[in-house]
This record gives C-alpha cells, structure tokens and sequence, in this order.
C-alpha cells in the first residue's frame, strides 16, 4: 500500500498525483499532518504494528512506500486560545508546535523502514553543506559567505564586479503584516545601503549574470529541466518568484548536458534525496552554477507549462516500488 | 551573447498553425495569438535553430528587409530567443494523457427527468470525472439545487457549472449564499433574463461567479458556436486538439431524459441511465468514435489556422451525413481568411458585468 503524507487543504499536487493512483487502482491511503491532531484516537509505539488513519486502521507492514508531500497547514500561533494572557498564549502555542513536531517525527519514525519518496526520517542539509557538497560533486557555485558586518561585506563586495545578492540562510518564511504575507526573496545588495558597522547574519553570494535560470526536477536519477527567462524583465532578475503577472516570463523545457546530470545525480545520492528541486543557473560565460535543492519543491510549476506529465511519473514510481516491496 | 552568430529558436510555448492562406503562433503563455505569413511558418519550421544570417542566404538579399522586419516582429512579442545551443530546447511535448475516464460531464433536467445527482455523482467519481455542467430546463429553486448538489460535496467533482432561467424571486444575497454553501460551483449562467433585471450586491467577487443574460437559451440548441469569442489559447487544448476531439473526448452526457450520450444535442444514445452503469455505456462500441476526430481529420478545419484554439463541435455540423464535416456554426472561410456575416454582425456586448451591480455604485 502507498501511504501519501499531505495537508489537509485542496492541495492541487496531491490530487493530481492521487487521480493516477485511482487511474492505476493502486491501493493508497492519504494522511494529513493535521490527523495527529483530529479526533481520530491513535496510538504510537516502537512496536506500533497498526496505524489509525481517520476512520481506518492499516498494518504498517502493508505499507510499502511514504510520499512525503506536505504536512500540516495548522496556525499554530493561535491554536490554544487566551485573549487575557497573550504571553502565555504565545509560550503555550510555541510549546504545543514543538510537541506536534516532535509527534509528527515519532510517527516517521515508526515508518523509517518504509521506502520513502523524500524522506524525511533523514535530515535535509543545510545551505553550506549542500554547497559544499556540490562543489565536490564538479558544480561550480557562486562564491558565498555569511557576516554580519559592514567591512566583510565590502571586502566581498570589491571583488565581484557584477555585484553581489542577498538570500535567505535557512528556508524561506512567510511574514504577516497587517493581514497580508510577504516572502523573502533574493536581492541586489550593496554595502552603501548598509548604516549600521553590525547586523543581523546575511548570506552574501556574488551575482552571477545569467542567460536564464534552471528549476530542475529530480525524480529517482531522472532529470526534467525547465528554463526560465527572467532576465528580460527587471522585476524577476534577481529572484524569478516575483513573479509578473501581465507578462510571466518565458518558461520552457531544457536538456541538461549529460556531465551536469551525472553530477547533479552524485550531488542528490551524497545528499540522501531522491526526489527535490534543484535550482541553477546558466551564466552569460555558459556555465552552469548550482544554487539550491527545495526536498519537496513544487513541481507543478515545471510539469505544467512543460508538459512533462510529472504528477503521473510519481504515481508511477510510487507504484512500482510499493510492488517491489 | 546576441550577435549575428546566434540562433533563432522559437520558444518551445509560441506554437505555430499553418492555415491555407495565413499561420498563426499561438502563445501558449501569454494566451494570446498573432498572424504570420505562410512564408514565415517556414522559415520557422523548416530553419529553425538556423541563423537570421543563414535565412537571409536561403532567401536572397533582396528579401533582406523583408526577413528583417519578421524577426522584429517575433522579438518585438518575445516569441524568439537567440542561443548557440538551439538542440538543449526540445519542443513541449503535445501529447496529453488523462488520469481520468471521464473528464467532463453534461447532466440535463427538465421537471420530469427520472435521474438525479444524488445517483450519478458516485458513478463519475468511480470514473475519476471532475468537472460537470448541470443545465436546467426549467427553472429550479435555490432550495432545489442546494439540496441536489450536495452530491458533490465530497465528491471528486472538483468543479460544477450552472445553467437555468433567471428567476426575479431571486436576489443577488441568495446566490451568493448558493455559492458559499457549495464552494465547487465555479459558475452559474442565468438566463432569459428580463431587460432591465440587475443583481444587487456589495460583493464584488459575484461578477465573476454568475452572470445574466437576455438571451433565452435552450440547452440543447445553444451549443456549439464558433467564433473568435469563444477561442482559447492554452497548451491543453492546444495539444487535445492535436490528438482528439477538442468538444467531445472523454465527455459523457446525461439529457433531460436520462439517456446516456456523447452530447445532449446529439441523435446517438447509448442506453438509459439506471439501465446500466456509466462505465458499462463509455465501454459501448462506438462510443467513443467521435472522441478521436480532431481538426486535423476535419473537413476545412483541417486548413485552418485556427484549428488548435477553436473548440469542435461534432454535433451541429454543415452535413449530417458526413461525420467530418465543418461545424455548422462557423462562418469561417480559412481559404479566403474571411468570416461570414453572421460574425461580423455580431456585437460583442458585456452583458454579464453591466448586470451585477455593486450597491457601492
Ligand atoms: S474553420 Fe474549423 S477550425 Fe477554423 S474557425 Fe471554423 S470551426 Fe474553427
């Protein structure tokens, strides 16, 4: 049986990829992070042999194989409510998030031994390691440091004439103001704008000048490249998620060198994925940089405008490793 | 990196129609198309990945400036980039696979229609279908239809559209309540509307969920009208119709009499619902015929280059005897690049938006 981990809301990936698995009869359960904190009375143990999913009760040996898409879509940050005392509501909260996580680990746990489409029993690496990594692996990457303080970043600064950006260290996190969410994305910098001699940690990467970006598809050592042209306009020069609305920017599928791909396979195999969205980037100098790797990347955005079917390539992996189970 | 060395490549969502007489790049993206002259459909075609310097070569100095100004034109619409690796950008792939048997499904009723929601929805959800258009041919109440589609509450219906009579016991508070209990209704389309009938509200979103119309249509007759209002640019229907028909493949129908059909509006049935089950009827010979006549198959569609933005209709059509011949409702002449009159003289009038009104006006 394929267990598939998702969100409780209308999550358009899942159901796309559930529809194949109607299509194929495969037999399959869905869960959502949100379960563990339903109604639904479950029970975890080392020696857990059946799970409460819902309203039905499954052998966890007859799962042959997790896909890990989503998790939970809770606000925790108001779950347990007490207008009198909003500190205690917010210690309360943090505490009741870090308890769910840590259920949320105990349960994979329990299902380590499964075969996983990103697996999350394994930790993702983080931004350095994986750079390194890469590195080793023959991909070049952007030269890139962490400070946080004026004269590093103007040392860094002089050396790249092309100028350097500024990004996220950890993953990206939405922020809420006034109602509205913003996302950070990845800018231009430059010391000038800089007042104070200290601050916050940065990540600093020297800008590479680009012919146009890679958002790259890895499922199981297959590789589905899509371009994106955001140079042309200026909005999404920096960062291709400012997306233009009037006039998105071109997006269309890629062949990647056969030398990138082998490397790129080294890099996901030394990173324990199987599955993500690795990012990169052609350089005007016709190089191929590698910037990141997103475990569970959206890969609607590269399998629509390409027509690469992908949602039904993932039923079908997932088929074929629950039989072979 | 642009000089005159580098490649023209076509990016791989501008796709080109070649017609009898003019071609057209459907920007698949932006949703949008232009014309191009058939010689441009070649060089596109037939030299792509070439040089513009190359193409000058192939068609002779004197026709310099004319090739000038078609790249222009390509590079002032962003359809084309300049690359020295043209063979690392494949063409988007146009073939497209359904994860469903079903995809599309028309349910009529009239008053005395014998079948109901409540027993065909589990039916199409075993088909994987998830989208339907209900047309009432009579008009139903609120309370009716919220009660019927609670059907596809949970359903894999993902997306519902409505089709009845304006009914002036109705306000503008009443739909939207419809639309708020049933958020999988996508649309609702009222019409024989009185002139001077208007939906008040202060809800804006209204506009885009249902709209107003004079004109009485019947159902079954409506259907199947062509023109340049009704063309879409997409890479679906774009690819479908490459390979299937654009109005009928993977659609079912249920008429108002529960016959089991292709389209409502077509003579062909395929037994009585309740009879047998809509898989037993999809799985009937010849039900499925039509689903593979694509533009390509069709008489003068087939010369078209609107042919990948225009929906087909199987079920009107200029000889009834003849399965592949023109739809009847087009006016459209792809050999002299003219429309009939019946075109022409239509007005394009928003009628839906002027009907709303927002009570902040
Ligand atoms: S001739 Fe055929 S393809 Fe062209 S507009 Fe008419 S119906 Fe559509």
């Amino acid at each position: 049986m394929i267990l598939v981990l998702s969100q409780n809301d209308i999550e358009a990936t899942t159901i796309e990829v559930t529809d194949w698995l109607d299509f194929y009869k495969a037999d399959y359960i869905r869960m959502n992070g949100d379960d563990l904190l339903g109604r639904g009375a479950y029970q975890l143990g080392l020696d857990t042999s059946y799970l409460n999913i819902g309203t039905r009760t499954i052998a966890l040996a007859d799962i042959g194989v997790v896909w890990f898409r989503r998790w939970t879509s809770t606000d925790f940050s108001s779950y347990f409510q007490s207008p009198e005392q909003e500190d205690a509501q917010k210690d309360i909260n943090e505490y009741l998030k870090k308890e769910y996580f840590a259920t949320s680990k105990a349960l994979f746990h329990v299902l380590k031994d499964k075969h996983w489409l990103t697996d999350v029993t394994f930790s993702t690496p983080e931004k350095f390691s994986l750079l390194q990594s890469a590195r080793d692996c023959g991909m070049r990457i952007p030269e890139t440091i962490i400070c946080n303080n004026l004269s590093s970043l103007l040392t860094f600064e002089r050396d790249y004439p092309n100028g350097v950006i500024t990004k996220s260290i950890s993953d990206v996190k939405s922020i809420r103001i006034s109602g509205a969410s913003y996302v950070p994305y990845t800018a231009r910098i430059s010391g000038k704008m800089q007042r104070e001699e200290t601050f916050h940690p940065i990540l600093v990467q020297e800008n590479i000048e680009k012919q146009f970006e890679l958002r790259v598809f890895y499922l199981a050592g297959e590789m589905y490249a899509m371009a994106i042209f955001s140079q042309a306009d200026s909005r999404t020069a920096q960062d291709f998620r400012r997306y233009n609305m009037d006039c998105p920017n071109r997006v269309v599928p890629y062949l990647l060198p056969e030398d990138i791909q082998n490397r790129l396979k080294e890099l996901m195999d030394r990173a324990g994925l199987n599955c993500g969205s690795i990012d990169l980037i052609k350089s005007k100098n016709d190089d191929y940089f590698f910037l990141e790797i997103n475990p569970v990347g959206q890969f609607g955005m590269v399998s629509h405008p390409c027509n690469y079917q992908l949602e039904k390539k993932v039923a079908q992996y997932l088929i074929e490793k629950d039989d072979e189970q | 990196m642009e000089n005159e060395k580098d490649k023209f490549k076509l990016y791989a969502s501008c796709l080109l129609t070649k017609g009898a007489l003019r071609s057209t790049i459907c920007d698949v993206q932006r949703e949008k198309f232009e014309f191009i002259p058939n010689i441009l459909y070649e060089i596109l075609t037939e030299h792509d990945g070439s040089t513009i310097e190359e193409v000058v070569g192939i068609y002779g100095e004197e026709n310099k400036d004319t090739i000038m100004e078609y790249f222009d034109f390509l590079k002032k619409n962003d359809f084309l980039f300049l690359t020295d690796e043209p063979e690392r950008f494949p063409q988007v792939s146009l073939s497209t696979p359904h994860s469903a048997h079903i995809t599309n499904c028309i349910i009529d009723f009239d008053r005395n229609s014998p079948h109901d929601l409540a027993s065909i929805v589990p039916q199409l959800d075993a088909l994987n279908c998830k989208s339907i258009q209900v047309r009432y041919h009579y008009d139903a109440t609120i309370d009716e239809l919220e009660s019927q589609l609670t059907a596809i509450t949970n359903s894999k219906v993902m997306s519902c559209y409505l089709l009845l009579p304006y009914c002036n016991c109705y306000q503008a508070r009443d739909y939207i309540r419809l639309l708020d209990i049933h958020q999988r209704i996508r649309h609702i389309t009222l019409h024989s509307c009185p002139q001077d009938a208007v939906l008040k509200t202060d809800d804006e979103s209204i506009g885009l969920r249902v709209s107003l119309t004079e004109k009485a249509i019947d159902p079954e007759k409506h259907c199947g009208d062509i023109g340049p209002e009704h063309f879409r640019i997409n890479l679906r229907l774009f690819s479908e119709s490459n390979t299937s028909n654009t109005c009928l493949s993977h659609k079912l129908s249920i008429d108002k009499e529960g016959y089991l059909k292709n389209c409502p509006s077509m003579p062909q049935q395929f037994g009585l619902f309740g009879h047998l089950s809509l898989k037993e009827a999809i799985e009937k010979e010849g039900f499925r015929d039509y689903w593979k006549i694509k533009k390509d198959d069709i008489d003068v569609c087939q010369d078209c280059e609107f042919r990948h933005m225009c929906t087909d209709c199987r079920a009107f059509r200029s000889s009834t005897e003849n399965r592949y011949s023109k739809p009847l409702k087009c006016d459209y002449d792809p050999y002299t690049a003219k429309w009939g009159d019946r075109t022409k003289l239509k007005k394009s009038k928003p009628e839906q938006s002027e009907k709303i009104k927002t009570a902040t006006n």
